[in-house]
């Protein structure tokens, strides 16, 4: 009967929802525009190379550059030497810790801290300044400079296995294989590790994309190495430097969406997120 | 055929087997290899440089170096990566927060949310030096949308006195992969806030602001902090986009030690011992900080 | 006069059609529940009242004034969810006073009715814990408490005790029927579990794919279910499996016994019907003259407590057959012929596959 009550009532139910959609879009719209602006920015000023028009003159200078083949070849070398280290480190470890001793995965989660509270360029500092005396000179073997990368991606290595240990219930799979008369090398190497076949991979393109363009460590210990080479060539170059910045951001995109469809096909196995800046 | 495997003692043999009852040292004994990973090339390097601090070029002990530290040109580097560590946290906090909030609770399509999660996985890790050349392509004094914003605007950035190769420059690009790790950390936080919440305080009568003022921002308050408090130490302690960006030349603590490895300046280690010590500190006190108020993130979730 | 109405309102999500055709009037200090299965649109149609869901089409009426273009925090009806949404940051205290509070009523008089609503739950001296440190009765009672503090015209009450254990079920619904009563509050209640609405309800309505399939007291859904499905729904039944003979005039035959049905049956002469019968319906060699008799062999006995049922085998069916324990009852042996007998108007016909 009275409808008094209607003329100091708030717009209908719909309508809330309609404004908060309203200012969602222009959040998505507004973070859009500073993600997408440099990327289509670095793009188009990579084929500024010749004058007066649009070229893709800049990539060619960059293939060209025996430097580039040079130290790309090493970063790469490196990131394939860093990830069989850091998975013959951590795939132990995280099998040992979910099977032995789930206690210590608090203990080694705050190892998992430690790249953090030491960052790479207080790291560097420190490795050359304990192994750039004898008895431990290493600080001119690429050991060191493998072993600095591994301390950067091994937090992400055991989180990744971990997880993939974790969705694949191990200890009921290596009883089984026990009970079935295998020997510990048999059930790692044909029960547990094609088990995680995703974690893994996940692991093995992070750390790739980590070590890739990893620049504190390699300029610091001074190795011809991916990162640097870009420095240098920004530092000269004009429009080279787009260009390489792009080939870097399609490798990275590449190995994540490597990550993400791989991740399909497993359980509780995908990638995480950060890395070394 | 039954294979017995190879049983016998030692900590090495049988080690997927959970019903012997070994020693704890034996058990402890397998995380061997990680351990003398860590403090190989972890525990010990971090080790060197403290007690590095608190000597002299001759190796006796002495409070000099940590003195050093309270230099003006010191102390300007470490107020200076301060105020751009708060600057990129909070911001970075702000709009991470506002667009994770959009994705997850501000009715977009649910495919968006899929896809700035991945993005943000991606720009996350998209920093040091192609990070720098994107913003030079964008910003810098010939960059695009300097360009663009000079032939159609007639605006000149750099007349006006912006300069990318500077502190808010600097901060601009940090917020590059600041607000990514934002909107990563925060997302599970605020799919924690359960719709009922919402429904029972408009039911009860309450406008979206009392909504926010009373239930959901006191909720979301300890991650939120937390959440700042760990994009402040990631960037406080980034080295390689600050140095593409800038060649060195801002006086930033990472920077600085940077430059005391090179020798580059006075050929002074302890000093740089010092400074790394001086950082380390701080990213302890940030890792702390973000410890204690995820504890308390916590409480909430667990009704 | 109807406090609570709705006047043939619909619901559509996209081509779903979750809610169709639904009128209700509901007086004044009424408790009405809305039973039956997941996605008959119980939750969505008083999600509607609440506010949360905006009907397609129709009305709702409360106190005679339309509420469908008023927003759900404007409409003066007290929720309470299925798994309490108590805000986790606020006391029991601060949670209670919520409504009062964002309606800027003075600190003293929230004070006041905080603590008449705790003397109302019997949980005064819960005042300054948290939701965390509560069981989830106990939060319940309190999410109760806050629906009702802000003196609502409706009480919505959406599977409130779904969350809880058997026995904290039992004894709670019992308390808010109390309460309810107590207040005079008019009330809906969504439920999927028919003890409860049986036990606190003053009527029912049984929902099947988004329409009404009956309205009625306990009593009325129970003994005199209108379609077979609500008859199947509500308390266990036996379906009899016999011949139409006679449709119109419902007569039936089980293996060559006739048996009467009361009413038309929903088959041609000569088809296969099934007919529902309560098991306290049927007793053993029932005496009284207009009942049907059926021949059937005792095949098990089984003790439940306060129950003995008797199942016997006739025509091709199972006839459950419930009666009261008495520890002086002589009992057939399990194997013997036994007749058992029913009334006609207990038989329901019970709706074919693909009706």
């Amino acid at each position: 009967m009275s409808m008094t009550m209607t003329a100091r009532s708030f717009a209908a139910p719909g309508a809330a929802a309609r404004r908060r959609k309203g200012w969602s879009s222009l959040w998505l719209v507004l973070g859009g525009l500073y993600f997408f602006l440099p990327l289509l920015a670095t793009f188009l000023f990579s084929l500024h190379g010749k004058k007066g028009a649009l070229s893709f003159i800049a990539y060619a200078h960059v293939f060209r550059d025996p430097e580039f083949l040079h130290t790309f070849s090493f970063s790469l070398e490196m990131a394939v030497v860093t990830i069989a280290a850091g998975l013959a480190l951590m795939i132990p470890t995280a099998i040992w810790v979910n099977l032995r001793l789930p206690r210590a995965r608090a203990l080694i989660e705050v190892f998992a801290l430690l790249p953090f509270v030491i960052p790479p360029i207080v790291l560097v500092f420190g490795l050359i300044r304990m192994y750039s005396r004898p008895p431990v000179m290493l600080v001119t073997s690429p050991v060191l400079l493998i072993a600095g990368y591994v301390v950067l991606s091994f937090p992400y290595i055991f989180r990744s296995v971990d997880a993939g240990l974790r969705a694949i219930d191990l200890r009921v799979l290596t009883e089984a294989a026990q009970s079935l008369g295998a020997r510990w090398s048999t059930t790692l190497f044909r029960v547990v590790l094609p088990n995680i076949r995703v974690s893994i991979l996940s692991a093995a393109f992070l750390t790739f994309s980590i070590v890739v363009g990893e620049l504190t460590l390699a300029v610091m210990l001074a190795w011809p190495a991916f990162g640097p080479y870009m420095a240098l060539v920004g530092r000269d170059l004009a429009y080279e430097p787009a260009a390489l910045a792009v080939i870097s951001f399609l490798l990275t995109w590449g190995s994540l969406a490597v990550i993400q469809l791989a991740s399909r096909g497993g359980r509780g196995q995908g990638p995480t997120a950060g890395g070394v800046h | 055929m039954a294979d017995i495997g190879v049983m016998g003692e030692g900590a090495r043999s049988a080690p997927l087997s959970l019903r012997d009852k070994r020693t704890p040292l034996r058990t402890w004994a397998g995380l061997a290899p990680f351990l003398l990973f860590a403090l190989l090339f972890m525990i010990l390097p971090a080790g060197v440089l403290l007690i590095g601090s608190f000597q002299d070029p001759q190796g006796r002990f002495t409070f000099v170096n940590l003195a050093h530290l309270l230099r003006p040109n010191i102390l300007h580097s470490y107020l200076l990566t301060i105020e751009v560590s708060l600057v990129t946290a909070v911001g970075g906090g702000i709009f991470g927060f506002l667009l994770a909030y959009a994705v997850t609770l501000g009715g977009m399509p649910p495919g968006i949310r899929g896809f700035i999660v991945t993005f943000s996985g991606v720009a996350s890790n998209f920093a040091g030096v192609p990070l720098a050349f994107a913003f030079i392509a964008t910003l810098g004094r010939v960059g695009l949308v300097t360009t663009l914003l000079k032939s159609l605007l007639g605006i000149s950035l750099y007349d006006s006195g912006f300069n990318l190769y500077s502190f808010w420059g600097l901060s601009f690009t940090y917020l590059y992969f600041q607000l990514p790790l934002m909107v990563l950390i925060i997302a599970p936080a605020l799919d924690g806030m359960r719709r009922e919440w919402r429904e029972a305080s408009e039911n009860l009568g309450a406008r979206s602001v009392q909504y926010w003022r009373h239930i959901a921002l006191p909720i979301l308050l300890p991650s939120l902090l937390s959440s700042v408090v760990l994009l402040f130490g990631n960037a406080f302690g980034a080295y390689a986009t600050a140095y593409a960006l800038t060649g060195g030349f801002i006086n930033l603590v990472p920077i600085q030690i940077g430059a005391q490895i090179r020798g580059d300046v006075l050929h002074d280690p302890n000093l740089g011992y010092a400074l790394a010590l001086g950082m380390v500190v701080v990213m302890t006190l940030t890792i702390l900080g973000y410890t204690v108020l995820q504890r308390r993130a916590s409480r909430f979730t667990r009704s | 006069m109807a406090f609570l109405e709705l006047i043939d309102v619909v619901k559509h999500f996209g081509r779903h059609t979750a809610v169709q055709g639904f009128s209700l009037s509901a007086r004044e200090g009424e408790l009405i529940s809305f039973l039956g299965g997941s996605g008959c649109g119980k939750t969505t149609t008083l999600r509607m009242i609440a506010g949360f869901e905006v009907p397609t089409a129709g009305r709702i009426l409360i106190s005679g004034r339309d509420v469908v273009p008023v927003a759900p925090n404007r409409r003066g009806v007290g929720m309470v969810f299925q798994n309490y949404a108590l805000f986790p940051n606020m006391t029991v205290a601060r949670n209670i006073g919520f409504g009062l509070r964002v309606a800027g009523r003075p600190g003293s008089e929230i004070s006041r009715r905080v603590d008449e609503m705790l003397e109302l739950i019997h949980m005064s001296e819960f005042r300054e814990r948290y939701p965390h440190q509560m069981s989830g009765g106990q939060q319940q009672r309190v999410a109760l408490a806050r629906a009702l503090a802000i003196r609502p015209s409706v009480l919505l009450l959406d599977e409130p005790l779904s969350a809880l254990d058997a026995k904290i079920r039992v004894r709670l619904r019992a308390e808010i029927r109390a309460i309810q009563r107590s207040l005079g509050i008019t009330t809906i209640y969504v439920t999927h579990d028919q003890e409860e609405a049986l036990s606190i309800s003053d009527r029912i309505v049984v929902m099947k794919d988004g329409r009404i399939e009956q309205v009625g007291t306990p009593f009325e859904i129970y003994n005199r279910p209108a379609t077979g499905f609500v008859a199947s729904f509500i308390g266990s039944s036996n379906a009899l499996r016999a011949v139409a003979v006679h449709p119109e005039q419902g007569t039936a035959s089980v293996d060559g016994q006739e048996i009467s049905a009361a009413r038309p049956l929903p088959a041609l002469a000569g088809q296969e019907v099934r007919l529902q019968i309560r098991p306290e319906a049927i007793s053993l060699h029932n005496g009284v003259a207009h009942n049907n008799h059926l021949r059937g062999t005792l095949v098990n006995v089984v003790f439940l407590g306060s129950i003995v049922r008797l199942v016997v085998s006739t025509g091709g069916s199972e006839l459950m057959l419930d009666m009261f324990n008495n520890p002086h009852l002589a009992l057939p042996e399990v194997g013997s012929t036994v007749t058992v007998g029913f009334a006609p108007e207990a038989c329901v016909p019970l709706e074919m596959k693909g009706e």
